[in-house]
């Protein structure tokens, strides 16, 4: 039984340079208290996706398909809303923690916000519930941390209060987007620990997106590899690591210094004007002819999706 | 990434500016192409204190000059006194600018001591003062005012200097050896020209409206016509008075119309700014 | 068994800050540093630890507080202005961020030919030495005409590389070079490292926080702990305790 399940989700925007298909024929689910990994270089359309799960479309964005939650589809809902859904059902964290929290607030406000605005709590109980949720998260002295701001604290403690606020209200699915993205690796760990965390409190499943593989494995569930736009392969985690089946899935991995950092060659193809076919075949090792003539469809290899003509 | 609306009739232009720079244009072409377009010589005399009609558009003045051809001939001491006092005034702050923001240290104090001082003489007292005891020619109106307007084009240049010159393009440019006038000309006046261009353009303004002020005040040249002493003249002899709106009226609305012009132009400058340069 | 070319002896850098309560921070602690030619020497260490500010000392962008920096045995202080030109040209830097090290307002070509003027070569000669540069980097015709925020990190970053390399540099002091690319794109970028330093014998001082960057890269490594730099034998992390 899946909590969201993204159909045939199309995202294009439309610039003077010509549209750009930032997200190309998507599907995805979303299980009860599981992780999904969505992973993909610079460029790829993830953060598209998350932005497409909460409703936030720049002007020039046109998008077709459904995502379905709790049996609507969540695209077609009006403003109002969407806006009930955001922060209370599905909630989301950025990069860049320092940046998307306000400076003129203290962290305590911030992150009792939700539960003052939407569930109509006094101050001084949202507090004390933002206090506890504070602890969640590691922090010891919550009483202190609570009047701070976020200039006086560091990237990865303000990390873990956008976590906290954004748990306020228990959400169902959270999405992280490059929640680790520019952070040291004892701050990726905390990070990790503290999602786990979250997740273990709330039950909620995670939608996270990044570029990092090796945070990839630590905490998802389920993998997906995103490619200029598409979805070439999603599987269980774990049997993904040991053996990758579409050719860039497999190339990535040997990209990682574990494996030598095996070069891919070329560079990631355009989106406006994309490669006819399979948008990795002239990258790929094992394209053959008719790699070239239409888009390979998804289909079933054991217990995962790939989008190869190899698997056809 | 447009100003205004979606309407583009010139490349990277909205359409308040567009408009602005339009108008702008048709002024300049006027004041070039003054002998052409005028009907008659300014100087020549006709009948005087004639109402508009065939004949002559606007009428004449006291002196029988027709208004019409004063008019246009005007827009030439105008505009080009804006001009000109515009370019000096950007041309001194940019390089003000340029090279506190960039040298930092004592020459930064030093400069920016000049500019407080500068700051502190009040503009319009001091050229009323001078032309009054010196009368002196449009031009030197232009020079004057541009060497005292630069400071607030300094102050903006050398902030904007004082950004840019801690990108990281500035210390791989200094990395790979180039002389520092070298970086402040090739590397870092691009990246501030975004901000000079609505100063020179609002500047332009500003001494246009100078110009026809002290004219009105009758400090200016009498012996060469602009729009400012053409109020002047419709004032001092009975225009206003009398009730001869095309005296006075078609100056002002010249004056008006070349500001409102270049203001429109300027703002829009201001605002549509893409530099790529956000500060991440 | 060839010779060192660079060699920073005991450089110190502190900070103070404060006016009447002055303040004092130091980042750099008697650190020493050789690096042969044509060799890869890597230093690790975490952010804030001082490796960025020990790679700019060295390649003379900043003045340590103490402590001499030596180029092929004198002292970089000491040089002449014509002597300092040459150092300057021979010791290069490759900075983190890929899109910041190229003006924006400037199309890749104008930057490259900007290069190519200052070392005085004919403009007759400009099309052909951009062209052989693009190939060594790896990069295509088109992208000449482009500005930066029009490339990928991978392409600036490279574009970047071809400049520097264009001055023929002995030393290049690469500061984080990969760690704001994509997976893939580090692959090439450091196979490529590699192979221009088997072609053109430069030396690499490499910073990284990225231990397995350094393991790939480095003939000799350091770790930078406490303003001080811990050689590392053999590529071992035992002796630094910080990285994991």
């Amino acid at each position: 039984m899946s909590l969201l399940e993204a159909r045939h989700l199309f995202v294009e925007f439309w610039t003077p340079a010509g549209r750009v298909k930032a997200v190309d024929d998507v599907s995805f689910e979303i299980g009860k208290d599981e992780t999904l990994a969505l992973v993909g270089e610079t460029g790829c359309g993830k953060s598209v996706v998350a932005g497409a799960i909460m409703g936030l479309f720049s002007e020039n964005a046109h998008f077709k398909g459904e995502v379905i939650y709790n049996g609507k589809n969540i695209l077609e809902l009006c403003e109002r809303e969407m806006s009930m859904i955001r922060g209370s059902e599905i909630s989301m964290i950025f990069q860049n923690p320092s940046l998307a929290l306000n400076p003129v607030y203290t962290i305590g406000d911030q992150v009792s916000e939700l539960l003052r605005t939407r569930c109509g709590r006094k101050k001084r109980q949202a507090l004390k519930i933002s206090e506890n949720l504070l602890q969640h998260m590691g922090f010891s002295d919550t009483g202190t941390v609570a009047g701070m701001y976020p200039f006086q604290l560091s990237g990865g403690m303000n990390q873990r209060a956008m976590i906290a606020a954004s748990m306020a209200l228990s959400p169902k699915i959270l999405i992280a987007d490059e929640p680790t993205k520019g952070l040291d690796g004892s701050l990726v760990r905390d990070v990790v620990r503290e999602m786990e965390c979250a997740r273990e409190i709330s039950g909620s499943s995670i939608l996270l997106i990044t570029h990092d593989l090796s945070l990839a494995r630590e905490i998802s569930d389920r993998i997906a590899i995103m490619y200029s736009g598409e979805i070439l392969e999603i599987g269980g985690t774990d049997e993904f690591f040991k053996s990758p089946s579409h050719p860039y899935s497999k190339a990535l991995l040997n990209s990682l210094p574990e494996r030598g950092f095996q070069p891919i060659p070329g560079q990631s193809p355009s989106m406006i004007h994309s490669p006819q076919g399979c948008k990795f075949h002239p990258r790929c090792s094992r394209s053959m002819e008719d790699c070239s003539s239409g888009r390979p469809a998804m289909a079933r290899h054991g217990k995962r999706m790939v989008r190869c003509r190899l698997f056809a | 990434m447009d100003g205004r609306g979606s309407c583009q009739p010139f490349k990277g232009l909205g359409l308040q500016s567009s408009l602005g720079a339009v108008l702008f244009i048709l002024f300049v072409i006027v004041a070039i192409f003054s002998e052409g377009l005028s009907p008659y010589d300014p100087w020549a005399r006709f009948q005087p204190y004639q109402p508009p009609d065939i004949q002559h558009i606007l009428g004449t003045n006291d002196m029988g000059n027709d208004i019409f051809s004063e008019l246009i001939f005007s827009s030439r001491i105008s505009i080009s006194v804006g001009l000109g006092a515009a370019l000096i005034a950007t041309a001194i702050g940019t390089l003000v600018g340029l090279i506190s923001g960039y040298f930092k240290g004592l020459a930064d104090e030093a400069l920016m001591g000049v500019t407080d001082i500068v700051l502190m003489i009040p503009s319009i007292p001091l050229i009323i003062i001078l032309a009054a005891f010196l009368r002196p020619s449009p031009w030197d109106i232009a020079l004057i005012m541009g060497s005292l307007w630069w400071t607030s084009t300094a102050r903006v240049v050398r902030s904007r200097t004082l950004q840019v010159r801690e990108m990281k393009f500035v210390e791989s440019a200094r990395s790979l050896g180039f002389s520092d006038i070298h970086i402040i000309t090739s590397e870092i006046f691009p990246n501030i020209f975004q901000v000079v261009l609505p100063k020179f353009v609002l500047a332009i303004a500003s001494a246009m409206i100078s110009e026809a002020s002290i004219s009105f005040l009758g400090l200016g040249d009498p012996s060469m016509k602009s729009w400012g002493t053409m109020i002047s003249f419709a004032f001092s002899r009975g225009g206003f008075i009398n009730g001869y709106w095309w005296w006075y009226m078609p100056p002002g609305i010249c004056i008006i119309a070349f500001v409102f012009s270049v203001v429109m132009m300027g703002f829009s400058l201001e605002e549509d700014r893409d530099d790529g340069m956000r500060l991440e | 068994m060839s010779a060192v070319c660079l060699n920073a002896r005991s450089i110190s850098k502190a900070y103070e800050s404060g006016l009447i309560f002055k303040r004092r921070r130091s980042i750099l602690e008697d650190v020493s540093l050789e690096l042969k030619s044509g060799e890869t020497f890597g230093l690790v260490g975490d952010s804030g630890s001082g490796k960025s500010t020990l790679g700019r000392i060295i390649a003379g962008l900043e003045r340590p507080t103490g402590g001499d920096v030596l180029f092929h045995g004198k002292s970089i202080y000491e040089m002449n202005g014509a002597e300092f030109s040459k150092f300057r040209r021979s010791v290069q830097t490759l900075f983190q961020d890929p899109e910041g090290s190229l003006n924006p307002r400037k199309s890749i070509e104008r930057s490259m030919h900007d290069v190519l003027r200052l070392i005085g070569l004919p403009m007759r000669d400009w099309r052909r030495r951009t062209s052989e540069m693009l190939q060594m980097v790896g990069l295509t015709e088109e992208i000449l005409c482009r500005r930066p925020d029009q490339l990928s990190g991978g392409q600036n970053q490279r574009a970047a590389l071809g400049r520097v390399l264009l001055l023929e540099p002995e030393v290049i002091v690469l500061d984080e070079p990969t760690s704001a690319l994509d997976i893939s794109v580090q692959a090439q970028m450091l196979h490529m490292l590699k192979d221009l330093q088997r072609d053109l014998s430069t030396g690499y001082l490499l910073i990284s926080h990225d231990m397995d960057v350094v393991k790939f890269m480095a003939d000799r490594a350091g770790c930078l702990e406490q303003g001080r730099v811990i050689p590392l034998d053999g590529k071992s992390i035992a002796l630094c305790s910080e990285i994991r």
